[in-house]
């Protein structure tokens, strides 16, 4: 393998070494009984569980492009919709490029209790040795190739900066969108996924259950939404003028293909093609069906009319929820959860919006935030030992759920103030009034 | 919007009028097909749609109405290029319609001197009322339109 130790890698190293040194002794104690990611005999891989991942890993990507992209397009104006396309698309090939250089290997390799080691930065030592016979492998996922894990995780580093978008959709610098997308990945999502998901991450240390994401990704997009929307401001005619969706067909496929790809995203994170992955995928299949019916009953009830985005952004608000469940509960703890979801996302993307009065474009913290948070809290109590192996409790969850709440809103709102500052966050009012896709790129739709 | 452009939008306006009026007649003689001038007015793509038909008839007279109409409403600085469209016609009058009050028949005429203050504010209204675009704001959104102000869900 070519060498790939430059001297600002070293510099990197030693500057958090020494910060590893300042932490608790609990810490470095942790980090070294881990077992780290290393070579194995090509024999150890399972082919069933690799190909599982493989196909995981593509549905994941295809949640974001063209998932998330359609799904977000359908709901903002016509002169908005190339611009709020170009968002998911360009946070794909950001994410994507940080995750191989830097990302994977802080979330993903032992360091610290709070951030991972740069053992694979420009993901050193991730092998394929044919005729040594020999493989890289992640301690997470011994059956499958290190390359293969790394890029399903790749898959969640993508979507999770991609959801945020939602919430400031329609008023918010490209360049500033590049660059929040690039900090935010690196000082709010890998530190938070460590905590979460490394063995040594002090979450994890902690016994808090976020099967495939419901607090790395969702609370944590939910949460800096809002956050972004509030220090961007509303847009321009909000709450006086009607700002109607280009076209809901987008979203409604959308939302099916995220529905669909939601399936790589719960079953894909058992790592292995077997019984726990297929129960992640039945109830996963359950939440979001009885969370589309519950929003669509909460809607019918107050509203007098099911409006089809309802039943699509109910469906979405179960996945969330079941979520960071979906690999420890069964088939009543999802409709459980589901219901609950349905309902208080409705109530988060409409009552708790109207009281707040901040302007989250496409309810990126009424789903996500308030499903994630439903789904972290109700895995405590649904969590069944016969499945995973582990129960849970509500107040460690409480404790992941509040950690990441407070961690995410702060981070966030330093790195937009820095952007702010540098080159400011949103659009002159006059390339607003034209639509991002004129403004911004040049380009429009007839 | 400057008195200018305003002048200059009147003026198409009433040149589009004319012109859908022509088409109206024509193409129901050539082709029998009905048109609805004031919905292409107020929707781009009927009106858009009916542009293209009498484009595509083959009658001079029909072309020639179809090209300037296509210039008025979606050339350079067209009317539905510059603004979005006005609501139809009877929804805009019943927005800015003064409510009616009926004196009652009891009450002595009043002297012509004192009356001719209150006639001349209820005109002084009305025509405040319709001087350009100053719809009220509060009615200037149908209820309609209501759905999508403020919230998407």
């Amino acid at each position: 393998m070519a060498r790939r130790h430059v001297y600002g890698y070293y510099a990197l190293r030693a500057l958090l070494s020494n910060l590893c040194l300042s932490l608790p002794a609990a810490a470095q104690q942790v980090s070294q009984v881990l077992t780290r990611p290393g070579l194995v005999e090509q024999s150890s891989i399972s082919s069933g569980d690799t190909a599982w991942l493989l196909t995981s890993t593509a549905l994941v990507v295809l949640m974001t492009i063209p998932g998330l992209a359609l799904f977000y397009a359908g709901m903002v104006r016509k002169k908005n919709v190339l611009g709020t396309m170009a968002h998911s698309f360009a946070a794909c090939c950001v994410a994507s490029v940080l995750w191989v250089v830097v990302g994977y290997s802080l979330a993903f390799t032992p360091g610290s209790l709070f951030i991972g080691g740069l053992d694979r930065v420009m993901l050193d030592g991730v092998a394929y040795l044919k005729e040594a016979g020999k493989v890289s492998i992640h301690p997470l996922a011994p059956t499958v190739p290190e390359s293969v894990f790394l890029m399903f995780q790749m898959a969640f580093a993508i979507i999770t900066p991609a959801l945020i978008t939602g919430a400031f959709a329609e008023r918010m610098k490209f360049s500033a969108l590049l660059i929040f997308t690039a900090l935010w990945s690196l000082l709010v999502y890998a530190p938070v996924a460590h905590w979460v998901w490394e063995p040594g991450g002090w979450l994890a240390a902690r016994g808090v259950l976020d099967f495939a994401g419901g607090t790395v990704v969702h609370i944590n997009a939910g949460v800096s939404g809002l956050v972004a929307a509030v220090m961007l401001g509303r847009r321009q005619g909000f709450g006086r003028e009607p700002m109607p969706p280009h076209n809901l067909t987008f979203t409604v496929i959308g939302a099916s293909l995220l529905w669909v790809g939601w399936f790589g995203f719960n079953a894909g994170s058992a790592v292995a093609a077997d019984g726990r992955a297929g129960m992640a995928m039945l109830v996963t299949h359950v939440a979001a069906a009885v969370a589309a019916l519950a929003w669509m009953a909460a809607e019918w009830v107050t509203r007098r009319k099911p409006s089809v985005l309802g039943i699509v952004s109910g469906s979405v608000a179960g996945l969330v929820a079941i979520t960071p469940a979906s690999g420890f509960v069964g088939v009543t703890g999802a409709l459980v959860i589901g219901t609950v979801a349905g309902v208080a996302c409705y109530w988060g993307a409409t009552s708790l919006k109207s009281i707040l009065r901040y302007d989250d474009s496409l309810d990126v913290f009424g789903v996500h935030a308030v499903g994630g948070v439903v789904g972290a809290l109700l895995t405590g109590v649904f969590a069944d030992r016969t499945i995973s192996g582990v129960s849970g409790t509500v107040d460690v969850q409480l404790i992941g759920v509040f950690v990441t709440l407070l961690y995410s809103a702060i981070a966030t709102a330093l790195i937009l103030w820095v952007i702010k500052m540098a080159i400011g966050l949103r659009i002159a009012p006059e390339a607003e009034r034209e639509g991002l896709d004129i403004s911004q790129h040049g380009e429009q739709i007839a | 919007m400057s008195a200018h452009q305003m002048a200059r939008l009147a003026e198409l306006e009433n040149q589009a009028f004319s012109l859908m009026g022509r088409l109206h007649v024509v193409l129901r003689r050539e082709t029998g097909r009905i048109t609805d001038v004031e919905y292409m007015r107020i929707d781009p793509a009927y009106c858009r749609h009916l542009i293209q038909l009498a484009a595509q008839t083959g009658h001079a007279d029909l072309e020639k109405i179809a090209e300037r109409l296509f210039e008025i409403y979606f050339g350079e600085g067209g009317l539905f290029v510059t603004e979005p469209p006005k609501p139809p016609l009877l929804e805009r009058l019943n927005n800015t319609a003064v409510p009616r009050t009926v004196a009652p028949l009891a009450e002595p005429a009043m002297p012509a001197d004192s009356a001719a203050p209150t006639v001349r504010a209820t005109i002084s209204n009305v025509t405040h009322t319709y001087s350009g675009d100053a719809v009220p704001e509060s009615a200037a959104d149908p209820k309609g339109d209501q759905h999508y102000v403020g919230r998407l869900r």
